[in-house]
């Protein structure tokens, strides 16, 4: 079994436990579609012994079809100042913008309480962050 | 302790300590502000200034905001420096319970940014390119 399937498993097995209806896909763990609500693992390029191989990337829709600007950017910029381990990211999807937050965590050994305190995290800063960025963009001000 | 295997001349701040002057590069301990059971009280980060000077810019804005979605773990922000901004790395880890490996490992991620990323984002910067 390579490293890449044993912390698949691994991951795979305690993700279930928290949410017990998520669906592998494509190497995705699908949690929710709408809003769209899944984890996944990425390798870390390092190739150094004792060094994590893998992350997990905990990633959830905040917001789909905000307009394309210069402001919705700079809010980005700036919220991710405040975000700790969680980061707003942005993916341009024609004349509007997709934006997603994302929480990641090198992988290769995750014990069971650091699972839940990641979806813990993530979901706890999955309510204050939007609610600062949709307030930004409402205001036309940036988050202070 | 863990931090003075790697860096023994480390200077102590107010809530860290500076690791080295060049490049400038810092340790923060800063609480999170969670209450609940299951979630951390502290977290453990570190930031690198990896390019000095940059102006504020539309094109700025929008290439840092394409790295973050490469750089899965570090974030790449902003801060302001005199009249103008330094863009910075910052690993930010929980810290309540931090093992020796998962701070060596955000220091081995930190300095990956530290060697690539300066001259990477000054061509941009000057190509207003967004490869």
């Amino acid at each position: 079994m390579s490293n890449l399937e044993r912390v698949r498993a691994h991951v795979s097995m305690n993700i279930s436990e928290i949410y017990p209806n998520v669906v592998e896909s494509e190497g995705l763990f699908i949690i929710s579609i709408a809003p769209a609500f899944a984890a996944r693992l990425i390798e870390t390029g390092a190739v150094t012994e004792g060094l994590p191989s893998l992350y997990l990337t905990v990633i959830s829709e905040v917001k789909n079809g905000i307009p394309n600007t210069p402001f919705l950017y700079e809010v980005i910029a700036a919220l991710n100042l405040t975000t700790g381990p969680n980061k707003l990211i942005v993916v341009k999807d024609g004349d509007v913008a997709n934006v997603s937050l994302t929480s990641t965590v090198p992988a290769d050994d995750l014990q069971k309480r650091e699972f839940v305190t990641l979806f813990a995290m993530h979901a706890a800063n999955g309510e204050t962050i939007p609610a600062k960025l949709f307030e930004a963009l409402a205001t036309n001000r940036l988050p202070g | 302790m863990y931090l003075s295997q790697s860096f023994p001349d480390k200077i102590e701040l107010d809530d860290g300590w500076l690791l080295t002057d060049d490049p400038y590069a810092t340790v923060r301990i800063f609480p999170t502000g969670f209450e609940g059971d299951d979630l951390p009280k502290y977290y453990f980060s570190i930031e690198a200034e990896l390019v000095d000077g940059v102006k504020d810019t539309p094109f700025l804005q929008k290439y840092l905001s394409l790295m973050n979605s490469s750089y899965h773990y570090a974030k790449i922000t902003l801060l302001k420096s005199g009249k103008n901004l330094a863009v910075y790395s910052v690993v930010t880890i929980p810290a309540d319970d931090l093992q020796q490996k998962e701070v060596l490992f955000a220091l081995f991620v930190t300095g990956g940014l530290i060697e690539n990323l300066p001259d990477r984002i000054r061509h941009a910067i000057k190509t207003k390119s967004l490869d």
